[in-house]
């Protein structure tokens, strides 16, 4: 488990989706994820994934929660694809309990996520893909040093009208800069 | 099929495997069409590729040839999302006689017709390797323009190189692109 003031992060469990399901049957989770197909997430349904993902035990995936110091479920984050070769990983979070958005909840568990995928994971470059309608997620990630590296225009359905996407990414080299210079001054 | 003033695109077939992994041995093919390693594909794996595209629920596959029926190369679509209208390509020429001479821009323009005209795309996306300038010119003909470029992101020949993501819209290509096609 890693440890921050605001939130932990740790691995998913089975118990952990039922929650995870509420969150994604929400407005905000499904309009700010603009790939999938429009459905309802249902518990039964998320627990046979997690089965079946636990089963597959693919090494390129890593999925946990993001919880407060007092152990409440918030939302998840993870890594839903490595391309070692390339040193390439595809990042994804979000905060499913809307009290959270604000407060740098969801900041602290990007650190937190980053400082294990750089000193521990061995990433070179961190990617993610924002839409843009969830101001918070991209303000997030900018945040914590990612930069925009493509624009896609009106690129995915959101109530009836086409919005943009962004590509978003973070080098290890820039990330441990700053790293270096925070653990420095600690 | 769809048919070109030179060439024409057909639907891919299982017994395709044998050229495509032919064609894929090329250090040329292997160097510029795959992120992974530019270790040759077996015909085997092409021809579980094929299951796999085949059993897609929404994927095509064409074989590009010539008049004479000779196999030039192939296309195919990934990721294709209906709900928003949004579908990555990928092609290659891969007999060595047929490149750089305009048969890939014309392959890519009876590829886009059919997604954007008969399939009802609206939006066509394609990443190329920074260093693959024919491509790059080759993908600019058929009316594709930059959104991007990722950085570092590809490691080939000891160092990493960019990858660009260029993208045509269903628009721009039917204002300026179809005149040279006619469907059989």
């Amino acid at each position: 488990m890693y440890r921050g003031s605001l939130v932990n992060i740790r691995h998913q469990s089975i118990h952990d989706m039922s929650k995870l399901a509420e969150f994604m049957c929400t407005p905000r989770y499904i309009e700010t994820h603009v790939y999938d197909d429009p459905r309802f997430a249902y518990k039964e349904g998320l627990e046979k994934k997690f089965k079946e993902r636990m089963e597959k035990h693919d090494h390129n995936e890593l999925h946990m929660v993001i919880e407060t110091v007092d152990s409440k479920v918030i939302g998840a984050i993870g890594i839903d694809g490595n391309f070692w070769k390339n040193g390439l990983t595809w990042m994804y979070s979000y905060i499913g309990d809307v009290e959270y958005l604000e407060g740098g909840y969801h900041e602290e568990a990007i650190e937190l996520m980053l400082e294990f995928l750089f000193t521990e994971g061995n990433a070179r470059k961190i990617k993610v893909n924002i839409p843009s309608n969830d101001q918070y997620g991209l303000s997030a990630y900018m945040t914590k040093g990612f930069t925009t590296e493509v624009v896609f225009m009106e690129d995915v359905l959101c109530h009836g009208k086409y919005i943009d996407t962004y590509d978003m990414c973070i080098f290890k080299d820039e990330y441990m800069k700053t790293y270096k210079l925070q653990k420095m001054g600690q | 099929m769809f048919t070109g003033e030179r060439i024409n695109l057909r639907p891919q077939k299982k017994e395709d495997a044998e050229y495509i992994s032919k064609y894929q041995q090329d250090p040329d093919v292997l160097d510029n069409y795959f992120m992974g390693y530019t270790l040759p594909p077996l015909k085997e794996f092409v021809e579980r590729w094929y299951d796999h595209l085949s059993t897609e629920k929404e994927g095509y596959g064409f074989v590009i040839e010539n008049k004479q029926g000779e196999f030039l190369g192939s296309c195919h679509t990934m990721w294709m999302n209906m709900r928003n209208g949004t579908t990555y390509i990928a092609i290659f020429i891969g007999h060595p006689e047929y490149r750089s001479k305009g048969y890939g821009t014309e392959a890519m323009k009876l590829l886009l017709n059919f997604l954007f005209n008969e399939v009802g795309l609206r939006k066509v996306k394609l990443n190329v390797f920074g260093f693959n300038k024919r491509a790059i010119r080759c993908y600019e003909k058929a009316g594709f323009k930059v959104e991007g470029i990722y950085k570092q992101e590809i490691y080939r020949y000891g160092e990493y190189h960019d990858t660009y993501a260029m993208c045509v819209c269903r628009e721009d290509f039917n204002r300026g692109n179809c005149s040279c096609i006619e469907e059989a």
